[in-house]
């Protein structure tokens, strides 16, 4: 999933991007987070922050600053802008701090934009229904904005606007993880750089940032998740669009197929009626509504549940061609389905983002903790926090906290799929020390 | 009952700025240091400390106004900096000025300078934990200078002083991560001018002979009247004894052997000192003598036993070439945080963040000594010398068995037997 993420990222890495604004915002309101949001991705595809993100890749961190454009990355890519060459060659010559603080003061407003978007209520709109946003790259960028003035800031000790950027992109990233299966896997990827970022960061927190921080992630945990409303934008666009799809089909009947699939389901299709169509379409409809309360019920329970093993069991059908009619209706119904609908353990992205949001507000009291009694608690008891903070839905157990002679670690035992979860998970098989004493 | 027996016995009465400048000019840091310590030196304090001690321990002292008995160490701390903290304001004012303690009896302010610089490292704390480094940064660095004007009263307070700097050094430690970028600028400028200063070994070794030689003349002469019960040793009762009995052409060969070996003593430490300070760790070889034993069967002898308590406290000198050590590997420290900050990475070298002259260690003759460890963490020492061990920005004794050298003040001491009249 990241590899394919990646790959999106670098062939949408333009040189001369157009705006997104007036291509998705046909209507400004004024009143939708969105408008502000797309005009944030805006500043940063005008101000070329690939130019400052390439940077920053970590080939070129480890490496020092890149030689110039030949070989960027190892990738070819067609002529950029002469601005862009002139940006890149400036560059080279800046340090890690320098180029940050670079990039915070010029696309700082950026982040007053993800600000004021996330102050107003919030609704996709998109041109047309099969349309992608948001665009991979402008997301991921804004959460790597939010990151790098984060980093700024605390390197002049200013831990307020540190967390408080950070928490911007945090909160528009929930938002835009509601739209669908492909927006979730979108905000886990930034969510991420989020994580990593607060995690890297954890021992240079005050109690008040560490206060914030907490504030934050709790207030997105009580928020419905994601992934519910997710499923139901997903299910209303299935349940819109299923007449539309039976439909086409029939019409695609008489094109000449060698699929066998295709094949079959022309020979079943080609001759149904108007009504016959419609009669098929409400039972595709029902059986899609069936499948999807079973998810429904199973998120509306406790979270423990959304990956039980009775969850992730359903086979789907049995045959990709359809012999019967009623075999068709059967997999249309299994393919229109939402992925969340279809299998419970393609939540597990969206259910180690809410882990992290845990871990974060877990990481938060213990710092808090920290300040006030000089010293890493002994246990997750002596936090006295809710049990719902110390608690890990995703193993149906408490987070795991350790006291190591460098500080602590916290983590989820995580699920079968994913291995632990740290705040800054990256990959199974790659927990990462947290936390450093004071 | 025993805390208030404590702080009926530990509270001074009067106070100890005006008996030690009952004429203040204005213009003597050591002043402000001594009105610091009266804040410190009060019943209130005292009892706030002794209150502080038993939270968790023995319930029964009376908890102070203003403070809850349950309050975290957080709360404790801010309370004391809101309730004492102009005595953090009296140090910072105090560092601005030349000090001078001008006697070399200390009184008792060496308590309460241990109190300051806990005052002002709990000060740091509670500003960490609100975020506030800047001000976190400047309270420790103004214990460093605190302990460097310290060390330049005498040799013997040589190593008090570098106790209290070394309480600054070990928070510096436990909060280098967290230093900004300014910090890390603040900090290196500040030791860069403290090491620019005279040194204090220098500057101490000239405070004890300046008042070593009217208190020796003294006793040579005979114009001080001594009496056998102000010696700690049979080498000091007999020493009284010799003295006492002289007459006053054997007063003045001895005068003469005392100031002869008072000058090969002090010009030997003297010339060391004011020497490159990669030299300063090769003790210069005195004439060898046998140990002094009873009786006393020369005049030789007689100068040897009443120079012994005028000369310098060589156990405080490798306190105070620990410090300077310490004091620069706070600075790399500083240096090599600023760089992480610009790079995202820590240096492959010292040379990487810091410049030549900062990366040479003079007290081991070779350069700092940096290792790279797991989780972008690492580690910078001296190799010292033979005296030091191996130096750390915390100190840790050879034991190893505490990180915090001082605990308590140390016992004031007087320069030779005859100071307590």
């Amino acid at each position: 999933m990241i590899a394919t993420l990646t790959l999106l990222i670098v062939f949408q890495a333009e040189w001369n991007l157009p705006a997104l604004y007036p291509t998705y915002i046909l209507n400004p309101t004024g009143a939708n987070g969105m408008e502000d949001y797309t005009l944030a991705m805006d500043l940063l595809r005008a101000g070329h922050f690939n130019a400052y993100d390439d940077w920053q890749s970590p080939q070129d961190r480890l490496a020092g600053p890149p030689p110039g454009l030949q070989g960027f990355r190892g990738i070819q890519k067609p002529i950029p802008d002469p601005k862009y060459i002139e940006l890149v060659n400036r560059l080279d010559g800046l340090n890690l701090l320098q180029l940050r603080q670079e990039e915070a003061s010029k696309f700082g407003k950026a982040l007053d934009l993800v600000a004021s978007g996330n102050s107003k209520s919030f609704a996709f709109v998109t041109p047309t229904s099969n349309f992608k946003f948001p665009v991979v790259s402008d997301v991921i960028d804004l959460a790597r904005l939010g990151d790098d003035s984060s980093y700024t800031a605390l390197s002049e000790a200013n831990g307020t606007l540190a967390v408080d950027d950070i928490s911007r992109v945090l909160v528009m990233s929930d938002r835009l993880a509601r739209h669908n299966y492909f927006s979730i896997l979108v905000s886990t990827y930034e969510e991420a750089h989020i994580f990593a970022a607060i995690s890297e960061n954890l021992n240079r927190y005050s109690i008040d940032d560490a206060k914030s921080l907490e504030i934050i992630t709790d207030a997105i945990l009580k928020l419905p998740a994601a992934c519910i409303e997710s499923l139901h934008n997903e299910m209303a666009n299935a349940r819109n669009s299923t007449r539309e799809v039976i439909s086409t089909m029939r019409s695609a009947a008489a094109q000449p197929s060698n699929d066998k699939q295709e094949q079959a389901i022309s020979r079943m299709v080609s001759s149904l009626s108007d009504s016959d169509i419609e009669a098929m379409t409400q039972r595709v409809l029902q059986a899609m509504s069936d499948r999807a309360d079973v998810a429904f019920a199973r998120l509306n329970g406790p979270e423990e549940n959304w990956l039980s093993q009775s969850a992730t069991e359903d086979p789907g059908p049995v045959s990709d061609v359809p012999k019967s009619l009623s075999d068709l209706e059967n997999l249309l119904a299994w393919y229109r389905l939402p992925p969340f609908a279809r299998n419970a353990s393609t939540l597990l992205g969206s259910l180690k983002s809410r882990t992290q949001l845990r871990l974060a507000r877990l990481h938060s009291r213990i710092i808090h903790f920290n300040w006030e009694w000089g010293r890493f608690p002994k246990n997750l008891e002596e936090l006295n926090a809710p049990k719902d903070y110390t608690f890990d839905r995703l193993s149906s157990q408490p987070f795991v906290y350790e006291l190591t002679p460098e500080g602590y670690r916290l983590y989820s035992k995580g699920w079968k799929q994913s291995g632990p979860i740290f705040l800054d998970y990256n990959f199974p098989g790659s927990p990462r020390m947290q936390g450093v004493a004071p | 009952m025993i805390a208030t027996l404590a702080i009926c016995i530990l509270a001074q009465s009067g106070s100890l700025y005006a008996k030690a400048f009952p004429r203040p000019t204005g213009h003597n840091g050591y002043e402000e240091y001594m009105q610091a310590a009266d804040i410190l030196n009060s019943r209130a304090y005292m009892e706030f400390k002794a209150w502080e001690l038993s939270v968790g321990r023995s319930p029964g002292v009376p908890t102070p106004d203003g403070v809850s008995a349950n309050a975290t160490p957080l709360t404790i701390k801010k309370y004391e900096v809101d309730r004492f903290g102009k005595a953090l304001k009296l140090l910072a004012i105090g560092n601005t000025k030349p000090t001078f303690r001008g006697s070399s009896q200390l009184g008792g302010e060496p308590q309460a300078f241990v109190d300051l610089a806990q005052l002002a490292t709990d000060a740091a704390y509670v500003s960490f934990a609100k975020g506030d480094w800047s001000s976190g940064t400047n309270q420790l660095l103004e214990v460093v200078v605190l302990g460097d004007n310290l060390q330049r009263e005498s040799t013997f307070s040589l190593e008090f002083g570098s106790q209290i700097a070394e309480r600054a050094l070990e928070s510096f430690d436990r909060q280098k991560t967290r230093w900004s970028v300014k910090d890390c600028e603040r900090i290196a400028l500040r030791v860069e001018s403290i090491l620019a200063r005279p040194n204090a070994i220098g500057v101490a070794l000239d405070h004890d002979l300046a008042a070593v030689i009217p208190n020796l003349e003294s006793m040579t002469t005979g114009t001080m009247k001594l009496s056998e019960d102000n010696a700690g040793t049979d080498i000091g009762k007999e020493c009284i004894r010799r003295l006492n009995a002289l007459g006053p052409s054997e007063r003045i060969q001895l005068k003469e052997l005392v100031d002869h070996r008072l000058s090969m003593i002090y010009g030997a430490m003297q010339s060391r000192f004011q020497g490159p300070e990669s030299q300063w760790s090769a003790e210069q070889a005195l004439p060898t003598e046998t140990e002094l034993s009873l009786p006393l069967t020369s005049m030789n002898d007689l100068a040897r036993a009443v120079c012994l308590d005028g000369e310098p406290q060589y156990n405080s000198l490798s306190a105070a070439l620990r410090i300077r050590a310490q004091l620069r590997i706070l600075r790399l420290h500083a240096r090599i945080q600023a760089y992480k900050w610009r790079n995202g990475r820590l240096p492959n070298a010292l040379s990487d963040a810091a410049t030549n002259l900062e990366i040479q260690d003079p007290l081991s003759g070779k350069p700092f000594l940096f290792e790279i460890q797991k989780d972008m963490t690492y580690r910078i020492y001296s190799d010292g010398n033979q005296s030091t061990g191996q130096i750390d920005l915390t100190f840790l004794p050879k034991d190893g068995k505490s990180s915090s050298p001082l605990q308590t003040a140390p016992t004031p001491v007087s320069q030779g037997i005859n100071v307590a009249p």
